[in-house]
């Protein structure tokens, strides 16, 4: 890069490159801040220092490249010369900050003489909280944070793209950043195709009843022949996975009700009991599992996968629910019966409506589990009742990949969870601990 | 208003009657709302656990023409004397897996929570989307790694090397492949240590920290002293979680590696599958050798929710 000898992928120099710009422009208006001048000047500003820092690191890793090639080992070389960067850039922009002058104000006595926050604190909070130099090292943090969030979704995003690359472009080494993008792949998913010779690609494109995905597929010279399976797959999946959410979330609620407000002989192990069948793997309960449903003819069944989803989720469903239900005030109810209501109707006038974030965010954990689920569907499913986990890998099976198809069938299963994991996120420590902890 | 009050309240004659049928018809509607789900349960899960113990005593394949055979012990027998090189393995294998993954996991999770401690401006938005991982299908997750890991199309030889093509074949290298699922795993799951630990943190009451600072003490003595011992039980949870996953760690294995190259990355369950379903579909030892994994999970699982019950307590 720039001519540079630089002991980095070049992913890294840019990513560091835009983690000093983000330091130098976060922190940089925290201090010009303080020091009373306007939140703008402080962001431009910063935003200069921010491309000082970037292009001092750069510069600095490639000086210290004789240090890379000296150790024997390139990559403790590197780390180590990375490090050394940093902090010569991070001590320098310590340093720097004193630099910074007060601002001259027309009116005198609005503000101290020295330090301080530049505008009076009238919140209680600690002195040490609102320290300008903590406040910008808060900065740094929430940099480094976005950063590591960035990185954290770096395959998620590759994986998008994939979806809507071309065949030449997903297979293409090295991988490619900037693409076309198209919708090939999810048709490619959609639809079973047949190649088409050029003789046969002119007839076929003289054709007027062609519609944008038939165009599409038309350049790489396919012609659409009709629905593929995974299209069959992706309904199964939803049929399943609905049906047995609301099973498993009716049952669960009522038993959830009644392990929390009634006095049950052997309440605690009963509890447990249930929560056990959730702990086993589902390969150790298959084996028995799957000799059952052959005999009952339930065996690649949509009712056999219902079952088994509405058992699976079930114990789940109970120990999240009564956790919600622990949290409703038993005095609502017991108003409510001297009232002249009777227990079933101040479980649906009452508990249900008081409950329902609680339903709500049960239903969608359950949902979730039951689309993503794989080896139960692997095993007890052979074509008619089989859902879409278990299809995607097979596609790999033989002659091309086509990963463009297998990223956009991913896609189907990565959008649902991103919409859930941001509607559920007071709720998802709830969820993954069987509703014992709560997110504080 | 006297004779209002007098008649609302109901002779003590009158009060036991009601109660009384009211505490049969509460029994009655606890009954009705707890036994649908207990059959289920028993039927989908309890059911299934003893079959597969009768069938673990007994010489079957579900493919063969033939009943099953009582063979008393001889299929544990021969998990412990015939096979155990290999079963030792997928046991090892396993136990790799789980040491690598949930160490690094706590590391990585405990880190993040520390950053994210403190709230800033979009912070809520951040900690959501480094979850988004966790709630991800694993199949889905093994497969698309298979991508990022391929040498020449995948992009993670281009992140590490400075000469990719000279890179490691993550996938297809025996000493490299329960590596490549080690770091799946840890992408995927320190977001739950990370979110436990934030709850923890969040617990711990702001005056121990003032108390503290008061006494001048040190950053580190605060983390030693306050902060560590506080996270402790969730860490704890986590770390009994993560473990009982990773004996049933199948999903992201078979997207990823199929267990292979050879068996270097068969993990238990892995083993387990290709054992009942796949060649001779042994389904009396494989029955067996649910049971062993099955004792060590209840096993781990019992430990895991009394944590989670004393860290529900409180």
């Amino acid at each position: 890069m720039f001519g540079l000898d630089i002991p980095l992928p070049e992913f890294w120099i840019a990513y560091f490159s835009l983690f000093w710009l983000l330091v130098g422009a976060t922190a940089t208006p925290v201090i010009f801040r303080h020091r009373g001048y306007s939140r703008l000047l402080g962001i431009l500003i910063g935003a200069v220092i921010g491309l000082v820092c970037a292009v001092l690191f750069v510069v600095l890793l490639a000086a210290l490249k004789p240090l890379a090639d000296l150790l024997d080992r390139p990559l403790l070389g590197t780390l180590l010369s990375m490090v050394i960067s940093a902090a010569v850039i991070l001590v320098l922009l310590v340093r720097a900050r004193r630099l910074v002058p007060e601002a001259r104000y027309d009116t005198a006595g609005t503000r101290p003489a020295t330090g301080g926050p530049h505008t009076p604190v009238t919140y209680s909070a600690r002195v040490d909280q609102v320290d300008p130099n903590r406040q910008a090292w808060q900065a740094i943090r929430a940099s480094v944070v976005v950063m590591l969030a960035a990185l954290t979704l770096t395959p998620v995003v590759w994986m998008s793209m994939t979806a809507f690359k071309s065949y030449p472009d997903a297979v293409a080494s090295p991988p490619k950043v900037a693409f076309d993008p198209t919708m090939e792949g999810i048709i490619t998913l959609l639809t079973r195709r047949r190649q088409m010779t050029d003789e046969q690609k002119a007839v076929y494109a003289q054709n007027e009843d062609l519609n944008w995905a038939d165009r599409v597929m038309l350049k790489s010279g396919q012609a659409i022949l009709g629905q593929s399976d995974y299209v069959k797959r992706l309904r199964n999946s939803l049929i399943i996975a609905s049906t047995s959410t609301v099973l498993s979330v009716t049952l669960g609620l009522l038993s959830a009700y009644a392990f929390s407000r009634f006095r049950i002989p052997g309440k605690g192990d009963l509890l447990f009991f249930i929560l056990s069948t959730r702990m086993l793997p589902p390969v150790v309960v298959t084996i028995p599992i799957f000799l059952m449903y052959r005999q009952l003819g339930l065996y690649d069944t949509h009712a056999g996968l219902i079952l088994l989803y509405t058992a699976f989720n079930l114990s789940f469903s109970v120990w999240l629910l009564k956790g919600f239900i622990d949290e409703i005030p038993k005095e609502y109810e017991e108003a409510a019966l001297v009232d002249g209501y009777t227990r079933l109707q101040a479980f649906i006038r009452i508990v249900m409506p008081e409950a329902m974030t609680g339903i709500a965010a049960t239903t969608v954990f359950c949902f979730i589990f039951a689309w993503n689920e794989y080896a139960f569907a692997l095993m007890l499913t052979a074509d008619k009742a089989r859902t879409a986990p278990p299809h995607i890998p097979s596609m790999i099976g033989t002659g091309l990949v086509e990963w463009a198809a297998i990223a956009a069938g991913s896609l189907f299963f990565l959008i649902p969870v991103v919409i859930v994991t941001f509607a559920l996120r007071k709720y998802l420590l709830r969820g993954v601990t069987f509703g014992a902890i709560r997110q504080g | 208003m006297t004779s209002v009050k007098a008649q609302a309240i109901p002779t003590s004659a009158e009060r036991t009657t009601r109660q009384g049928r009211r505490q049969v018809s509460d029994r009655t509607i606890a009954q009705l709302f707890i036994w649908p789900t207990l059959i289920l349960l028993i039927a989908m899960n309890v059911f299934p656990l003893f079959y597969s113990l009768y069938l673990s005593f007994n010489d079957y394949s579900v493919i063969a023409n033939q009943p099953p055979q009582w063979v008393a012990l001889e299929n544990y027998e021969e998990i412990l004397t015939n096979g155990r090189a290999r079963y030792w393995h997928n046991f090892t294998v396993t136990g790799r897996y789980a040491a690598l993954s949930v160490g690094l996991q706590i590391l990585i999770g405990f880190g993040l929570a520390m950053l994210l401690r403190e709230k800033f401006k979009g912070s809520g938005f951040i900690t959501t989307l480094i979850l988004i991982p966790m709630m991800l299908s694993p199949v889905v997750v093994g497969l698309f790694w298979k991508l990022i890991f391929d040498p020449s199309k995948g992009f993670f030889n281009y992140l590490i090397y400075l000469n990719p093509r000279a890179g490691d074949q993550w996938l297809s290298d025996p000493t490299l492949s329960l590596w490549s699922i080690v770091i799946v795993d840890v992408w995927m799951w320190s977001p739950f240590v990370m979110l436990l630990v934030l709850s923890g943190l969040s617990a711990i009451p702001n005056y121990l920290y003032e108390a503290a600072a008061i006494d001048r003490a040190s950053a580190w003595f605060q983390f030693r002293r306050i902060t560590l011992p506080q996270v402790m039980p969730l860490l704890l949870i986590a770390v009994l979680f993560r473990t009982i996953e990773a004996f049933k760690a199948f999903d992201v294995v078979m997207g990823l590696t199929g267990g292979g190259p050879g068996d270097t990355t068969e993990t238990v369950a892995v083993r387990l599958y290709s054992e009942a379903f796949l060649g001779k579909f042994n389904t009396g030892e494989s029955g067996a050798l649910a049971y062993i994994v099955l004792i060590i999970i209840i096993a781990i699982s019992n430990l895991y929710i009394r944590a989670l019950n004393r860290a529900g307590g409180d």
